[in-house]
């Protein structure tokens, strides 16, 4: 009862602060802030360069009760894929396109427990390629010890990647509607594609090693929420991600928003990642969003990224990636009706790779320099 | 049923108690959607294929940035 009297008053407190903008007046919205309401969301996106196009798209389906709150999505992504291989050292390697599809399901569930503390699931599972990368290498050894015109390399087996998660945590208002913290475990399971590398055996005789097809992965995210000021709120959050046969990952990002006046918001993150023996990534990015009209908003992003390349971990033949730098800008809009919502963004991507590493020469057309086109599309309807 | 006693609850204690202001008029500014870290795609600032291409990003990572052929 303690836990339903606290949600009635934010429900409360959250009607009042909307009734009170000129924008959402509207008695379809009042009605909407009531303390049941549901949404239905659709949002896709799509990033494309002359060689590749890669979409993903998901349909999801959320309510949001007094002490209770779920979501269900499916999601659905593609993976498009001029492959092209190195000839200078694949030499039976032959262009060919790739086309591969991954589909997904994921469910969440917020339920407050007592008054500011709030339990958090979640569990989701997918079928398919986790990324572009992985259908690429993965066709490298499909072509290399599954080639058309040669009998199948005793050893080699088509991959069927797929994986699930589950995760829980707390989520604690330890300052009422001023700061939140939460704390989520996750452990994750992948049936990947593995690798493959040529060795032989004790007695000299050719053998094809696979590597590890099962990685399973947990990891602690701790996160803090904290309103500042009046026009400031700023999220940090932490995590350590322990995965199979690897050292220990250690990430920080940091987001501070801030309101510079009525119509103009500035949001500003940074965060690095680190695990040894010589991973290191470094990111940040901003985005200033201006409310042209109660409905309608624009905004421009910058984002920049830059690591130290993907560790080596194979004796001859590497897939890790070189050190890469990457910058982005976009351009979005978001237009907002008495129940529904659009956003859509549009934005160039630029990715720069050092030059290939020896061991990973066969992939120097994977970790090839692109321009990237990306387009984000999103709709929400709230009844 | 129930959900409607639920929202004529609501509007009688709106009625009843009146919309308090929550602070100064800034105070709503920190209030605003698009100041939250919302879950919602509407008020979504990060794109999930781009984390394809950027293994390092910090709420990326897990068993899928790792592309390693033979892991030891």
């Amino acid at each position: 009862m303690k836990a339903h009297s606290g949600s009635w008053l934010r429900a409360i407190a959250a009607a009042c602060v909307v009734l009170s903008a000129p924008a959402l007046r509207a008695a379809d919205d009042a009605a909407a802030l009531l303390p049941f309401w549901n949404t239905i969301e659709a949002d896709s996106e799509a990033v494309l360069s002359s060689d590749i196009q890669l979409t993903d798209t998901r349909l999801l389906y959320r309510h949001e009760g007094l002490a209770l709150e779920w979501d269900a999505a499916f999601s659905y992504a593609s993976f498009d894929i001029d492959y092209r291989p190195f000839t200078e050292f694949d030499f039976l390697g032959f262009s060919e396109h790739l086309h591969e599809d991954r589909f997904g399901g994921q469910a969440n569930l917020r339920y407050s427990v007592v008054d500011r503390l709030t339990l958090l699931g979640g569990a989701g599972a997918y079928d398919g390629y986790p990324d572009y990368r992985r259908v690429w290498i993965a066709n490298r050894f499909r072509q290399k010890y599954d080639h058309p015109d040669f009998p199948r390399i005793p050893g080699y087996e088509e991959p069927n990647p797929w994986g699930w998660n589950a995760s829980a945590g707390l989520r604690w208002e330890y300052l009422p509607l001023r700061a939140f913290a939460e704390l989520k475990a996750t452990y994750a399971s992948d049936q990947t594609a593995p690798g493959y590398e040529d060795s032989t055996n004790s007695v000299g005789d050719y053998l094809l090693l696979r590597g590890r097809e099962k990685l399973d992965t947990t990891s602690l995210g701790l996160s803090s929420e904290n309103v500042l000021n009046s026009w400031l709120r700023a999220l940090n959050e932490f995590s350590i991600i322990d995965t199979t046969a690897r050292e220990l990952r250690f990430t920080y990002q940091g987001s501070l928003n801030a309101a510079l006046s009525s119509k103009w918001v500035l949001r500003g993150y940074g965060g690095v990642s680190a695990e040894d023996p010589q991973f290191e990534a470094f990111f940040f990015g901003s985005t200033a969003e201006w409310e042209l009209t109660p409905a309608l908003s624009l905004s421009l992003t910058g984002r920049y990224y830059k690591d130290t390349g993907e560790i080596e971990n194979s004796l001859f033949t590497s897939t890790a990636a070189p050190p890469l730098e990457s910058w982005e800008v976009g351009l979005g809009f978001r237009y907002l009706w008495s129940r529904s919502s659009l956003r859509l963004y549009i934005g160039a991507l630029w990715t720069n790779y050092d030059p290939i590493r020896s061991g990973t020469a066969e992939f120097t057309y994977l970790y090839a320099d692109r321009e990237w086109a990306l387009a984000q599309l999103a709709y929400s309807w709230k009844f | 049923m129930q959900k409607h006693h639920a929202a004529f609850l609501a509007v009688a204690t709106l009625a009843l108690a009146g919309c308090a202001s929550p602070g100064t008029p800034e105070d709503r500014l920190v209030s605003k959607p698009n100041m939250q870290f919302s879950r919602s795609a509407i008020y979504a600032y990060s794109s999930r294929i781009t984390s394809q291409l950027q293994p390092g990003l910090a709420l990326t990572a897990g068993a899928q940035p790792s592309t390693c052929t033979l892991c030891r």
